[in-house]
């Protein structure tokens, strides 16, 4: 440690150089992070198996319609706490732009298979005593100044009813919470399950995914493969997954996304290599008399080195850190602007790893540049 | 001495300088060449969707969609509907007199890739009529599906994606066996990425009785805003209209936008790192070049003239490193097949992208020249001509 001050005066030894060579590491492990820190967070999304509710739809095609007659079969998978039936719902309001998410639920299901609590009991309740009931979150009945007793048209994206037309009007009987975590119950109009049903043309008698809640998230993916097995070879073969696991398959359908970020991450080191050795290496060299100086006064020739590769250890590091660290606090806003999950916590680690190897790869040739300086020679300035 | 005069002396100084100091001028080349690299060949991939969409002329080609439904799997309108819309003015008919119209029928499906993960991909139920109006599709492999029977054909880019799809093979879909009976090909168009059989099979098979989309061959490609508003005036009707190429262009757009922006952002940040580099080659030039440049002050040359010079040699460093980076891109990505979201197509390494790749390199170059041409501009000459 009594060193350092001498390691400290040779990285500032020009202050214009010390601070890009800083910046441009600094730059590439704010890539590093964010790009390294995508991938983490969807191995992290992959891995996930705890999960309260899973959803089950069918496996060739998640737009098509599973028969009822599942329902019964699926509960009766060891694991299985409670079984939800869903249609999807979406559609517009007044104009063809104003989206509505929603569902058809069954309301005595719901409340067993509704993990987080979101929709309080008494709402639930006047859904079940309401047939054209609808229960509405709180955002949306803002957002289009809906009010309890107000009856809304719904014109459907999928469904028809008995009159020919794609209308469906509901009574607004609750407004819930907004969760927007909770796809399902947390930020969708809820309508009654058996009014759609009987009402629709065609898909009677079918859902299009099953919400299993299980009783032990932590065996969540068994039971998963367990209901998939019971249905494996029937015409409605089954896919069960956590809803984070199904949006993932759809980020995985885009590709070896970590092959793309390892091919940017080795034309990013490629250059830096480049960069900051040559950057190091001008340094050595134009302290050529100083190093000699520092042998002439007892320094080791390994002393040399230790003292060059310690000098390109901290710049790096420190570079690094800071990189990463940058990574970490735009994580969130990116996230928010573009909607990926980015975990650059995890590759912390592998990023100083790397640093520590860029230093010794870096400063390397200086520094056995600087151990078999003949004394003599340097300071003669041959 | 000219103005022009005194920068052309001192560029050509130091450009005949840079063979001593190859080090630091590879610094700014192979910082320029990777951001661009890597950045054209991250928007190669937007670029081949793109041209995947517009590899054909299909400006006669529209397609009706139900009115709400996002996307041609999504709403359904009857076979009275698809009558009426045969019927519309601006629609072509064949010699016979018969509409050139064909009703679809599409369902999402999901099968292996190649590489063992799941993908969906559009089964699309089809008639005779759609090859004649796409008279570039290419019939290459095996027969035709026929109608009632459980065969269907595959194009090109999904065969070479998927698993299992070669002609002979069996593929189960919800309970029913379909046998792969023939391949399709595009020329590598985006028409490739589907499998397809007999509508009305489609229909049946999977329980349904209405069509989802309808595409039209208009009598010419100007006749399409007479054929829209015929339909969507109709108030017998719930439609959207759009041309077939349109209609794939927006279908894509989150893609095409998602890799736009990937290729930009990581592009941006790679172009910072490469200005770092080309300050730190600039500043080492200027550096060395302290007591030249001291000598030409005091011979009388201006320091805009100095300014200037320094960075042109900046711009000439960084232009080679744009064109090594596009070279790059292009020998190794263009024309790569690749599959993403359950379609394939082939990377695109256009001029308009290397065009990007090298206004990208002049201002790395100019940013990276601007402040070392400050500083030998300022160069104190005395105390310059001095130093050793």
């Amino acid at each position: 440690m009594k060193y350092f001050p001498l390691v400290w005066a040779g990285i500032w030894r020009k202050k214009g150089r010390a601070i890009l060579t800083l910046l441009s590491v600094a730059n590439a492990f704010l890539l590093f992070g964010l790009l390294q820190g995508f991938v983490s967070g969807l191995d992290a999304q992959i891995a996930e198996t705890h999960a309260d509710v899973l959803l089950t739809a069918d496996r060739v095609s998640q737009t098509e319609q599973l028969p009822m007659s599942l329902l019964p079969q699926i509960r009766s998978v060891s694991g299985v706490r409670a079984v939800t039936p869903v249609v999807i719902f979406h559609g517009t309001y007044r104009a063809p732009t104003e989206f509505i998410r929603a569902f058809a639920v069954d309301p005595d299901a719901l409340k067993a298979a509704d993990a987080q609590s979101n929709v309080p009991a008494s709402d639930i309740a006047k859904l079940k005593h309401s047939r054209t009931g609808a229960l509405v979150p709180s955002t949306v009945a803002k957002q289009y100044g809906w009010k309890v007793g107000d009856r809304i048209p719904i014109r459907s994206f999928y469904w028809n009813n008995r009159d020919g037309s794609a209308v469906w009007p509901v009574d607004i009987v609750g407004i819930y919470p907004t969760n927007d975590d909770d796809v399902f119950f947390g930020s969708a109009v809820l309508v009654n399950y058996d009014y759609l049903d009987q009402g629709r043309v065609g898909s009677n008698g079918t859902a299009t995914v099953f919400l299993v809640r299980v009783t032990d998230p932590t065996r969540a993916s068994d039971v998963g493969m367990a209901i998939d097995r019971r249905f494996a070879n029937s015409p409605y073969e089954t896919k069960t997954a956590s809803e984070r696991q199904l949006a993932q398959d759809s980020v995985r359908q885009i590709g070896d996304v970590g092959l793309v970020v390892r091919l940017i991450m080795g034309a990013v080191f490629f250059a830096l290599l480049f960069s900051v050795g040559a950057v190091m290496m001008q340094s050595i060299r134009e302290r050529t008399s100083e190093l000699a100086i520092l042998k002439t006064l007892g320094f080791t020739d390994q002393g040399i080195l230790f003292l060059v590769l310690a000098e390109s250890l901290f710049l790096r590091l420190v570079a690094a850190a800071i990189g990463l660290g940058l990574a970490a606090a735009l994580a969130p806003l990116i996230q928010r602007l573009a909607g990926f999950d980015i975990h650059p916590g995890p590759v912390v680690l592998l990023g100083l790893v790397l640093a520590a190897l860029l230093a010794i790869v870096t400063g390397l040739p200086p520094a056995v540049r600087g151990m078999r300086l003949q004394v003599v020679d340097a300071l003669a300035g041959r | 001495m000219g103005f022009l005069r005194q920068i052309w002396i001192v560029t050509l100084l130091g450009l005949e300088s840079l063979p001593q100091r190859v080090g630091a001028a590879l610094v700014t080349v192979i910082g320029v060449a990777c951001a661009v690299a890597v950045m054209i060949s991250l928007l190669a991939v937007a670029q081949g969707v793109i041209q995947s969409i517009y590899k054909h002329d299909n400006s006669d080609l529209a397609i009706v969609l139900p009115g709400g439904a996002a996307a041609e799997y999504l709403g359904s309108f009857t076979r009275a509907d698809a009558a009426t819309i045969s019927e519309a003015p601006g629609v072509k008919r064949d010699p016979s007199g018969k509409p050139m119209v064909q009703p679809f029928a599409t369902v999402i499906v999901e099968l292996q890739k190649k590489d063992g993960s799941t993908a969906n991909l559009f089964f699309r139920g089809s008639g005779p009529m759609e090859r004649r109006l796409k008279p570039y599709l290419q019939y290459v492999n095996g027969h035709i599906y026929r109608a009632g029977v459980h065969e269907l054909i595959v194009g090109r880019a999904a065969q070479r994606t998927f698993k299992g799809l070669d002609v002979g093979d069996r593929v189960m879909l919800r309970g029913t066996q379909w046998t792969v009976v023939g391949t399709y090909a595009a020329n590598g168009g985006i028409d490739e990425n589907a499998i397809a059989a007999d509508v009305d099979t489609v229909l049946s098979a999977f329980g349904r009785t209405t069509y989802q989309s309808m595409e039209v061959a208009l009598t010419s490609p100007e006749d399409f805003n007479k054929f829209k508003d015929a339909l969507t005036t109709n108030p017998q009707l719930k439609v959207q209209v759009k041309r077939l190429s349109d209609y794939y262009y927006d279908q894509l757009k989150p893609l095409i936008s998602l890799f736009d922006f990937v290729g930009y952002f990581v592009g941006s940040v790679m172009a910072i790192g490469a200005v770092f580099g080309a300050l730190t080659t600039m500043y080492s030039i200027v550096d060395a070049r302290v007591r030249e440049i001291a000598t030409l002050r005091a011979l009388g040359f201006g320091g805009g003239a100095v300014v200037l010079s320094i960075m042109i040699e900046s711009l000439v460093l960084a232009i080679p490193g744009a064109l090594l980076g596009a070279a790059i891109a292009a020998l190794l990505f263009n024309n790569e097949a690749i599959s993403t979201s359950g379609i394939s197509f082939s990377l695109a390494v256009t001029p308009g992208l290397v065009e990007t790749g090298i206004l990208w390199a002049l201002a790395i170059g100019l940013i990276g020249g601007f402040m070392p041409a400050i500083r030998a501009a300022r160069v104190p000459v005395a105390t310059a001509l001095r130093a050793t």
